[in-house]
């Protein structure tokens, strides 16, 4: 499960011409093909382009993030992958089938759409077994995926009678009913308590290391940044990254924090910085400066050390902070509202 | 088609249409037997503008006696079956249930067709039911009214059993496809429901009171005949035909908006 360490971009030759919506599946595609491929994705709703010429590649056996603002996309892109929405021009493929034929890959996805929908009036164990009657599923598999959400004992309960955290849970088990290759989910963490929150992450994990690619659409940065392996940024329609969660992770945005006393020695600070090539910027009693570029961190914090210290300097303040995911997606997207 | 078939069956277990739906279908049918043995004189009243004659003691002794009130109640009942119809298909938009059953049964024409048919069934054992119910709250009606009842239980009396629930199962799935297909266009309970019911009900009569030909053309009307066996403004064959071929645009219009516009509720 090691994802690219690139984003490749594949089957060239599969590009659909300006305007059509499908392209020929080349030979070979459905077994060795990314888990989701798409190429030049559009929806347009009127005037309104909800996704915009959208090329997203999501490699099999990844746990992916798809994040981005309200509005982003994101919910339209994933409509389209489960054959709600037709697209207006692109192409895409899931397992290799392309969207134009969803009935040939749908039965190898589990998905959560938005908020989990269910029949008010039915138990639980009704609701899936409505849902397992529909797709072809054995119904003797309810049981067990019931307890994988947590669910069990609590199955034989109206639906309406479930709190938030449960619906979720109910959600993601008729996810889970098909043993699906693929699970797409949107937002599958809204209303779960934080010890919810780390089962499902862990529920991810055991999924992807049975060998399953997730899909997983959040605005919980922190979790996706744990979780994730992959990830795909779109803003306004548009792709704004996509790769590994490691690429967008490296290098930009760590920042080395340091302080001396008295802090009138912080020019000769400033200069040791300077002599290492940092450029570094000053706020109160504290230096800042981007860290790059800096191929050894630690290597290069230990120096200014032993350096500060031979010249007299009393550094009250060596730190090295690293970025989150939140600064890069904010570094990525400037302003960019997250609810 | 099977597996959605099984699937709706499913969902139509849930108890507020099992007790819901069969308290309005038990009511709707004593009400509409009781009033065609109490209404009942020896001479009858005659029809006006395409309403119903009121029985005649001699027509109620007659082999078809049995089902006349099950027979009358077709229309009050096919309203019943309109609101079931249209409200388990609203009901998927409203509740967002249609997402997930498509991720299920991506094959749009199965998933409608099968839905439709198991609608259907539940239609067909409702109006049993119907049945059932009204034969054995006429029997003793007759009695206390001083009806024989020796020629309902012959064999011209089980054919015409037979003819009055297929026709009223006719009407009241005529009835139930314009729901459907209100439901489909509309995708709103309350707008579908509005529309339909602000039709059938007040339009129709008003149009009906003003223009005695309307009884040919208007669809709530014609099921209505359909479901009384023709009545003296339209034959049953005419209103078969007419029934028919209104249901058969309906299902078409709404099969193609369904199996061509996007789900995003």
């Amino acid at each position: 499960m090691t994802p690219a360490t690139s984003i490749t971009r594949v089957h060239e030759s599969a590009r659909p011409q300006s305007g059509t919506v499908t392209a020929p599946l080349p030979p070979g595609r459905a077994v060795a093909g990314p888990a989701i491929e798409t190429h030049g994705l559009t929806k347009r709703y009127g005037a309104r382009t909800a996704v915009d010429g959208l090329d997203v590649e999501v490699p099999r056996g990844v746990i992916a993030g798809f994040v981005g603002p309200n509005g982003a996309g994101k919910t339209t892109t994933l409509r389209m992958l489960l054959g709600l929405i037709r697209p207006t021009a692109g192409a895409g493929w899931v397992l290799g089938v392309p969207l134009t034929s969803s009935a040939g890959y749908l039965g190898q996805v589990g998905a959560l759409i938005e908020s989990p929908a269910f029949y008010p009036g039915l138990s639980g164990q009704c609701n899936l077994a409505v849902q397992a009657t529909l797709a072809g599923i054995d119904p003797a598999r309810i049981p067990a995926v019931l307890q994988r959400v947590g669910l069990d004992g609590r199955g034989s309960d109206l639906y309406k009678t479930y709190s938030l955290g449960m619906k979720q849970r109910l959600g993601i088990a008729a996810a889970l009913l098909g043993e699906p290759s693929l699970l797409i989910l949107d937002e599958p963490a809204n209303g779960l308590d934080p010890a919810g929150i780390r089962e499902m992450r862990d529920l991810l994990r055991s999924l992807n290391a049975d060998g399953g690619t997730v899909f997983v659409s959040s605005h919980q940065l922190g979790e996706v940044q744990q979780v994730c392996d992959w990830l795909v940024v779109i803003d306004q329609g548009r792709l704004v990254f996509q790769g590994p969660t490691g690429q967008l992770m490296a290098g930009r945005g760590d920042v080395l924090v340091t302080g001396c006393q008295p802090a009138a020695d912080l020019p000769r600070l400033g200069a040791i910085l300077a002599r290492r090539g940092l450029a570094c910027t000053r706020t109160g009693d504290r230096l800042y400066a981007d860290l790059a570029g800096i191929a050894d961190i630690d290597e290069m914090v230990a120096e200014i050390s032993q350096t500060a210290s031979a010249e007299k300097l009393t550094l009250i303040e060596l730190t090295v902070t690293k970025a989150n995911l939140e600064d890069r997606y904010l570094n990525l997207i400037p302003g960019g509202p997250l609810s | 088609m099977i597996r959605s078939f099984r699937s709706e069956l499913l969902k139509l277990r849930r108890p507020s249409v099992i007790f819901g739906g069969g308290a309005v279908l038990a009511g709707f049918t004593v009400l509409a037997t009781v009033l065609t043995f109490t209404t009942a004189t020896a001479t009858g009243k005659a029809a006006q503008n395409g309403r119903y004659a009121t029985s005649t003691f001699a027509g109620l002794a007659g082999a078809n006696g049995l089902t006349r009130g099950f027979a009358n109640a077709a229309g009050l009942l096919g309203i019943l079956v309109f609101v079931l119809f249209l409200t388990s298909m609203t009901s998927e938009y409203s509740h967002g249930t249609l997402r997930v059953l498509l991720t299920r049964q991506p094959r749009r024409a199965r998933l409608l067709g099968g839905k439709f048919l198991a609608l259907v069934a539940v239609a067909a054992a409702a109006m049993v039911a119907a049945l059932l119910l009204s034969a054995a709250v006429a029997i003793p009606l007759a009695h206390s009214r001083g009806i024989a009842t020796n020629g309902w239980f012959t064999v011209g009396g089980l054919g015409h059993l037979a003819s009055n629930y297929a026709n009223a199962l006719l009407a009241v799935v005529f009835f139930g496809t314009a729901g459907f297909a209100l439901a489909v266009l509309l995708r709103s309970t309350v707008l579908a429901l509005g529309v339909g019911l602000a039709w059938l009900l007040p339009l129709e009569n008003i149009v009906q009171n003003s223009w005695a030909g309307s009884g040919h053309w208007l669809p709530g009307l014609l099921f209505g005949a359909v479901g009384r066996g023709g009545t003296n403004i339209v034959s049953y064959q005419v209103a078969l035909a007419l029934a028919l071929a209104y249901c058969a645009i309906a299902l078409t219009v709404a099969s193609v908006s369904f199996l061509r516009r996007d789900v995003t509720a």
